[in-house]
């Protein structure tokens, strides 16, 4: 359950690992959901609902793909469950084993190295502030910034996320280009492939339709940032046009028995059947 | 009869199951819940099917044709123009009311079968159909309780309100099974009285059996008993068409599939 499967060409990493090292919490969570579309235990819409098949957790090989396999279970939105997986605690689990193995930074670790850099601007901007106040040799006071500066630049990188065993690790992992789901890991659904000009994202690779791939939000790539990787997500209903008028409001929502389909509405975006439920049944 | 001569066996679109829709084989027609859907944009998948030909009826929760007060024009408006959009042969409703003195039930609720709530429905699927393209069907509900003091059957009933409205009818076996197993009504005597030729086309749906209650809930597997009943219903008459409904837990697409072949077969063997 804990360790995932090992990608191709590499192992002990497993491919939901290794999209952590290659592209934060994000990129790995792309895995375990895309791992689970490609096992057939998720289902995806053309507008991007993503729902589980079947109310059961059975299939899910790690906790990550549990939590997603958990989270589908009402139909939500490709880049929102992404999102709500990376956000999991299912996810705590997999960032310890990388910090125990020596390629992550632990967090208070991260946290000594970003007050050291808050110190480094504290005795830069004093050296500044000393020349006026106190008579501070400006020479010393251009040092002083200098070496601050240094410090903070040093102390940024030994903040970064991923060590050099991680990075290390990470280099070592080949791809085949038929193993979709380690292609995920190494690109992101957002990533590119081909060659140019034959570029395509990795999300039309899959047979996601647009409109679905439209879901997940390209952000600036933050460099050597892994705390929350190269892509946002989110639920830009941009291409929903089933959003239904009729479900959530409840002045349209006559509805059948115990459809159920309240639960299915849960996304706003995918209101397949009737709301509500109860009484008689359609 | 004409306006809809044969539809085949088709399944319930929903968002979730899109693609399954379209992957499926054989699928003749769909039926899409007209609440969910807006004119201006309708779902791709919607497109896709209609550009293969795939007729796509319109099914409404909300029109509450067994209100006292008088029923909404703007959602009849909005119903016919789905079925506009869609180029759909006819439309459909559920023989209930789902609001009262300004409140939403959120349930389909069964119309007392009097004479009194006769007249009431009939006012009302009259003033639905004057402001509708297309001809309309009514679809007879899974019911936990019944009102006291009625005056006619269920199959009584559908026969006075499609006698007096010329409605089609859109006949749910499941819930034509759920009412015999908790209400004790007799299906045969339904089928028997029941105008059959008005027949457009027939529901069916999965449930589940709880502490001696029957749950229509669209989320489990066709009962076998269920079947049975499509199989009566076959034997007295050819449905123009018999469409599966699946509202949640969506299982696999050979499952879907599976059920839609069982349905082939019963309609093959009672044939």
């Amino acid at each position: 359950m804990a360790s995932g499967t090992d990608i191709s060409g590499r192992t002990g990493i497993s491919v939901e690992e290794f999209g952590f090292l290659s592209g934060g919490p994000g990129r790995a969570a792309e895995v375990a959901v895309v791992r689970l579309l490609e096992a057939g235990l998720l289902r995806i819409s053309r507008e991007g609902v993503v729902s589980a098949v079947s109310a059961t957790s059975q299939g899910a090989s790690t906790p990550l793909e549990a939590y997603a396999l958990g989270a589908a279970r009402t139909g939500r939105m490709l880049g929102e469950l992404i999102k709500s997986t990376a956000g999991s605690s299912a996810l705590d689990g997999l960032k310890q084993r990388l910090v125990d193995r020596g390629f992550l930074v632990s967090p208070g670790r991260r946290k000594a190295w970003g007050f050291v850099r808050f110190l480094c601007v504290v005795a830069a901007i004093g050296a500044i502030v000393a020349v006026g106040l106190v008579d501070l040799n400006p020479g010393i006071a251009i040092a002083v910034v200098v070496l601050a500066l240094v410090f903070r630049w040093f102390a940024g990188r030994m903040r970064r996320p991923v060590r050099r065993a991680g990075r290390r690790e990470e280099r070592r992992v080949v791809v085949m280009s038929n193993d979709r789901v380690g292609v995920v890991a190494q690109h992101g659904l957002t990533g590119r492939i081909g060659n140019f000009p034959n570029m395509y994202y990795v999300w039309e690779m899959l047979g996601i339709a647009p409109s679905a791939g439209a879901t997940l939000r390209r952000r600036k790539p933050v460099r050597n940032n892994t705390s929350d990787g190269g892509t946002m997500y989110g639920s830009s209903c941009n291409s929903c046009s089933s959003c239904s008028s009729g479900c959530g409001s409840s002045s349209s929502c006559g509805s059948s028995s115990d459809s159920s389909s309240s639960s299915s509405c849960s996304s706003g975006s995918s209101c397949g059947s009737s709301c509500g439920g109860g009484g008689g049944g359609d | 009869m004409g306006v809809i001569d044969r539809l085949g066996v088709g399944i319930g679109w929903r968002a979730e199951i899109d693609l399954t829709v379209e992957r499926l084989p054989d699928v003749d027609f769909v039926e899409v819940v007209a609440e969910n859907l807006h004119v201006e944009h309708l779902p791709e998948s919607i497109l896709v099917l209609r550009e293969r030909g795939v007729p796509v009826l319109p099914h409404a929760v909300s029109l509450s044709l067994g209100s006292a007060d008088p029923v909404d024009v703007h959602r009849v408006e909005h119903l016919g123009s789905v079925a506009e959009a869609l180029g759909a042969p006819l439309v459909s409703d559920h023989v209930c009311f789902v609001r009262a003195g300004g409140l939403d039930s959120g349930h389909l609720m069964p119309v007392p079968r009097t004479r009194d709530a006769l007249d009431v429905l009939v006012a009302n699927v009259r003033t639905a159909q004057a402001n509708l393209p297309v001809p309309l069907a009514l679809e007879n509900i899974a019911a936990l309780l019944e009102w006291p003091d009625g005056e006619l059957t269920e199959g009584q009933f559908l026969a006075d309100l499609v006698e007096r409205t010329d409605c089609y009818l859109l006949i749910d076996v499941a819930n034509l099974h759920a009412n015999a197993r908790n209400l004790g009504t007799d299906p045969n005597r339904f089928l028997d009285e029941i105008p059959l030729e008005r027949l457009a086309y027939v529901h069916v749906a999965g449930g589940v059996e709880t502490d001696g209650v029957y749950h229509d809930t669209h989320a489990h597997a066709v009962r076998p008993e269920v079947l049975e009943l499509l199989g009566e219903l076959r034997s007295r008459v050819d449905p123009p068409g018999v469409l599966l409904e699946r509202d949640d837990n969506y299982p696999t697409d050979t499952e879907l599939a599976n059920e839609m072949a069982a349905i082939r077969a019963v309609l093959a063997r009672h044939g």
